[in-house]
């Protein structure tokens, strides 16, 4: 089985929760940090992010910010006020999706 | 840090990919020097076009094209919203008193004379079914000077706002005959008319306040594009 088909469902939570962290971040930073974070485990692709950042965009989850960086243009991503909100319910359902699989794989825990 | 020649190289790969959108090229650009970046640290010797190469390939077959297909969609949405959000507000107090002093003072001068219909129904629908691609026109060809082409102007969902009231039944055979008028009773058509037409003005008041703000919002994300017609 394909390890990112695994990770597909839980990049929305995932991104939130780096922005709730951290602030404010641009595109590409974000996939450093997850790179970083999870030592190589976890590649966002390129193709998955940023759809999936327009589309929190146009629900109102996410704003931007433009700032010139030198001679580019960099787009910030933040959480809104309804971004935090939606934030915290999402981590709980990660957190039941784990707890879940964790009762599927290894029936001792439960 | 990149070149202003590399960058502008970016720009010109963008368009020769796929991207011609000016609001969309600006972030991939951003993003393809960060990474073009990361590939020439890790690697002194390799070339810009050649990180290039290694970076393209890692958007995967579709390229850029998946990028703009999402955006195209989100834009859509965003507008949609946009205008939704302003026209809802337009119900909020003190702000609602236009939309009631315009259904009550409709409603007034319908009952006087319920053939004033007639002559206010063409007015509004008139001045909205003209003013809307006019105005659209205008923030297009604005736009167009800039020499840039905006996936941000995605203004299909307008149309309806013009093309639907004036599909509706009865405003053409109001003037080859008197159905509407004889179709209902007075007391549906004078409210409802009155209703109807505040709606609309209300409507047509948001949408310019929308189109208005997605234009001072292109002055601001996409300055330095907009700088050449300052």
């Amino acid at each position: 089985m394909k390890k990112s088909s695994l990770y597909k469902g839980c990049l929305e939570p995932i991104i939130m929760q780096l922005l709730k962290d951290n602030g404010r971040m641009y595109g590409f930073e974000i996939t450093q940090k997850v790179k970083d974070l999870t030592r190589g485990e976890l590649k966002i692709t390129e193709g998955a992010l940023y759809p999936l950042l327009h589309r929190l965009e146009a629900e109102g989850l996410l704003e931007v910010t433009m700032e010139n960086i030198g001679n580019r243009v960099r787009k910030y991503y933040s959480l809104t006020k309804t971004g935090k909100k939606e934030t915290v319910g999402s981590m709980k359902e990660v957190q039941s999706f784990v707890e879940t699989l964790q009762i599927l794989f290894n029936p001792k825990l439960a | 840090m990149l070149t202003n020649e590399q960058i502008e190289y970016l720009f010109n790969f963008c368009t020769s990919n796929g991207v011609k959108y000016y609001d969309v090229q600006l972030e991939l650009v951003d993003h393809l020097a960060n990474a073009v970046e990361v590939e020439m640290a890790n690697d002194p010797k390799i070339t810009f076009e050649k990180a290039l190469e290694k970076v393209h390939r890692s958007f995967g077959y579709m390229g850029f094209e998946l990028l703009v297909v999402a955006k195209q969609k989100m834009i859509k949405k965003q507008n949609r919203n946009f205008f939704w959000n302003i026209f809802k507000n337009q119900f909020r107090w003190p702000k609602m008193l236009l939309f009631l002093i315009l259904t009550v003072s409709m409603f007034t001068i319908f009952s006087i004379n319920i053939w004033f219909i007639k002559p206010a129904y063409t007015l509004v629908l008139v001045t909205g079914g003209l003013g809307i691609p006019i105005y659209e026109f205008y923030l297009k060809v604005f736009v167009a000077k800039t020499g840039y082409e905006f996936l941000g102007l995605n203004l299909s969902f307008l149309s309806r706002f013009w093309i639907y009231p004036l599909l509706l039944p009865g405003f053409f055979r109001l003037y080859t005959s008197n159905t509407l008028f004889n179709l209902m009773p007075d007391n549906i058509l004078i409210p409802g008319m009155s209703i109807f037409l505040s709606l609309y003005i209300i409507s047509i008041i948001a949408l310019w306040q929308t189109l208005s703000s997605v234009k001072k919002n292109f002055y601001k994300d996409y300055s330095k594009a907009f700088s050449i017609i300052r």
